[in-house]
């Protein structure tokens, strides 16, 4: 075997189906940097010091492995090789010659071989690989990918599910620029919705209310259970008009009103873990301070009461809201 | 669309940025009219053309963004004549194709005239050959074969045959990659029955070999298996070969078809064989003899010249193929073939280890390669041949 020629290269290319020669004196002259062919953004390609490095080992006697090209010997893989060859005025440069390579199967193995050896993509390029890759029409095995590329199969799916949502939502015309504030998460959560008309109508919820992903989460899984089209249309409308005073507020042009209800909630069931004994279970140097929080808290505690008595529907709660009386009586 | 060269066949190199001045062709040229090509705004032209950037140069958008990007290969374009960028409607451009072709390299190396679609054509191939891929798909399951039958009449007719006439070596068996027949089976079976050689498809050169492993794709052999037996197989058989296709590649068989057709020029390119050469002086392997072995200046040694010289024939070469990394290249002294050539230290301790597996398996040593390894040991300065830059020429 030359020395330039790699195994774990050869074997990605195979893995492939590609056909490949490999050329141990391809002329420097030859290779061409084109567009489209890489995913490293320029920042990141061929960093001068590994330049330097790599051509000092080479002038020591290094021998590196083979880079890839195209069968137009357009640089595929091996830029700080490529430079470091060209930093030691050397003439050739030992190739994997690919045959019959689009430019997103190029990028594809760039990517595989660029987190095998040298520096790691960053999770920019390695973003831009995956969403470039959905949009292609390519199906991801998230299992694959994440071996090539090292990101989490579930960041992946995120990625994809994302890039899904605002190739789902171009086609249903929803313009691009009113989806700027979406994360990623949610993108991959409204991507879940099954019809049509409810895809819309929930992206536009979440638009307009920037409602949180969990929330989402559990109005699409409803919509997507209800036994009509109608039924899950009344399920985003009736998620619409409980965020009506957010959806106001926020086309007002103020920030998302932050509901701290279910953190209080939390807060409340927390408390009422303790009983009396435990809540007196204070070191001494601390009971001062303890009492004046604990005389706060009530005061606070009377306030919330008093008002909730006055401004809460307080009749018997529906099937759904059972579910959380239930949890909060397993607390108690 | 015509195949002639173009005036760009003059030219070295086509444009870094040719991928996207295809695309941006191939938007417009998908908005022609019936009579004729349509204009559009640089901004109607972005909504069709960004999803197709964004597969193809997602770096380069990143860098210098959407528009901008566009904007500058429009201007690139229109300089070269592609299209015409003239006029400019509430301060935006209005594009639209001229009659120009653009150029794009073949794979034989010549710049051709663009066929509109070429790209976009082999990117569906590529799909659905990953997909025929994926799924295992095996044309031979689908194209009956007397083989099937061993004790059917067709197939003891074709034993009876090939028993009075033996194996016809001009009916050679299409075999590809991996052995896999794809046509001939049941002559295979019917020699391997009567214990007859069978003669396979035989290549001339390594450009044909290396030609035959590019071409073969799940849907080269679905063609290759539909034409060469298309006498023989009933239209039923040919359409439920196309269904089976089009079953796992998820698009008409006329699509595939008629994407076959567009791209079989590009298909039946074949690249041009990587032919290096090497600058070599000649040495003298004794001080009475003319200097034959081609060296490098970086202690490369032309295997056939080396082994002449020193007494052996030169089919000998193929003792050192297991010992010694070789490289192909052609000199001012080779004619013919690419000539074989190793680095010396590889060779020193190739033949070293070649001995000594030869001797311990019981083989005979010829001793003139100890010569040979005592010519280069004391010839060559051992170490030198990494550090050294090439002083190889085309």
């Amino acid at each position: 075997m030359h020395p330039a020629a790699s195994t774990p290269t050869e074997s990605k290319l195979a893995a492939r189906h590609l056909s490949f020669t490999f050329e141990p004196n391809l002329r420097l002259d030859q290779i061409r940097d084109v567009e489209g062919n890489q995913v490293r953004l320029g920042k990141h390609r061929a960093p001068k010091e590994m330049v330097e490095r790599y051509a000092e080992q080479m002038k020591g006697g290094a021998i590196f492995p083979a880079i890839v090209v195209n069968d137009r010997y357009e640089i595929v893989d091996g830029n700080t090789r490529w430079m470091a060859v060209r930093r030691n005025r050397k003439e050739t440069i030992p190739s994997y010659v690919c045959a019959n390579l689009s430019a997103l199967e190029a990028r594809s193995l760039s990517v595989e071989l660029n987190q095998s050896h040298g520096l790691s993509m960053t999770q920019e390029e390695l973003h831009g690989f995956v969403t470039g890759a959905v949009e292609e029409g390519k199906v991801l095995n998230a299992k694959a990918y994440s071996r090539m590329t090292g990101v989490k199969p579930a960041t992946l799916a995120r990625w994809v599910a994302a890039k899904q949502f605002e190739m789902r939502a171009a086609r249903e015309n929803i313009p691009e620029q009113r989806l700027d504030r979406l994360s990623d998460s949610v993108r991959a959560a409204l991507q879940v919705a099954k019809l049509s008309a409810v895809f819309a109508a929930v992206t536009q919820l979440a638009v307009d209310a920037r409602v949180p992903v969990a929330q989402l989460k559990t109005i699409i899984t409803e919509a997507n259970t209800a036994s009509s089209e109608a039924d899950a249309r009344e399920v985003v409308a009736r998620a619409r008009d409980a965020r009506s005073d957010d959806i106001k507020a926020i086309a007002a042009g103020f920030k998302s009103a932050k509901r701290k209800g279910i953190g209080s909630a939390l807060h409340i069931g927390g408390l009422l873990r303790f009983e009396v004994s435990a809540l007196l279970d204070v070191p001494r140097e601390k009971q001062s301070e303890m009492f004046e929080r604990m005389t706060l808290l009530r005061d606070r505690l009377d306030g919330a009461l008093t008002r909730a008595g006055s401004e809460w529907d307080l009749t018997e709660p529906d099937a759904d809201d059972r579910g959380a009386s239930r949890a909060l009586a397993e607390v108690r | 669309m015509s195949m002639a060269t173009t005036e760009a066949e003059t030219a070295v190199n086509l444009p870094l940025d040719n991928a996207s001045r295809l695309a941006i062709f191939d938007a417009l040229h998908e908005s022609r009219g019936v009579d004729g090509p349509l204009t559009l705004t640089e901004s109607e032209l972005f909504e069709r053309l960004i999803g197709r950037l964004r597969v193809l140069v997602p770096r380069e958008l990143h860098l210098a963004g959407a528009r901008p990007y566009l904007h500058e290969k429009l201007i690139a374009c229109a300089e070269t004549g592609l299209i015409s960028m003239g006029s400019v409607e509430e301060g935006e451009a209005i594009v639209a194709l001229t009659s120009k072709l653009p150029s794009v390299r073949y794979p034989d190396g010549e710049l051709r005239d663009y066929t509109p679609g070429l790209v976009l054509a082999l990117e569906r191939l590529d799909g659905d050959n990953a997909r025929l891929r994926e799924a295992g798909f095996d044309v031979r399951t689908l194209i009956p074969s007397s083989a099937d039958e061993p004790d059917g009449p067709e197939f003891q007719a074709l034993l009876e045959s090939m028993r009075e006439h033996g194996f016809l070596k001009q009916f050679w068996i299409a075999a590809q990659g991996g052995g896999v027949v794809i046509d001939g089976r049941a002559r295979e079976k019917a020699a391997a029955i009567l214990e007859l050689n069978v003669e396979y498809v035989k290549y001339g050169s390594d450009r044909d070999r290396t030609a035959a492993r590019r071409r073969d794709t799940p849907l080269n052999r679905v063609l290759i298996a539909v034409e060469s037996n298309r006498a023989r197989l009933s239209p039923q058989t040919r359409q439920g070969v196309q269904e089976a296709v089009a079953a796992v590649t998820r698009r008409a068989w006329d699509e595939t078809s008629a994407d076959l057709a567009l791209t079989a020029p590009w298909r039946r390119s074949i690249p041009p064989e990587y032919s290096p050469q090497f600058e070599v002086k000649r040495l003298a392997f004794r001080s009475d003899a003319e200097p034959k072995i081609q060296v490098t200046a970086n202690n490369k040694v032309m295997l056939r010249s080396l082994i002449e010289a020193g007494g052996l024939s030169n089919y000998k070469i193929k003792l050192l193929e297991d010992y010694v990394p070789t490289e192909r290249a052609r000199s001012g002294h080779s004619a013919g073939r690419k000539a074989v050539f190793a680095r010396v230290d590889d060779l020193i301790s190739g033949i070293a280890t070649m001995q000594r597996e030869r001797r311990a398996a019981g083989l005979k040593v010829d001793p003139e390669w100890d010569q040979i390894r005592d010519w280069l040991m004391a010839t060559f300065e051992p170490g030198r041949s990494d550090a050294d830059a090439d002083r190889s020429v085309m």
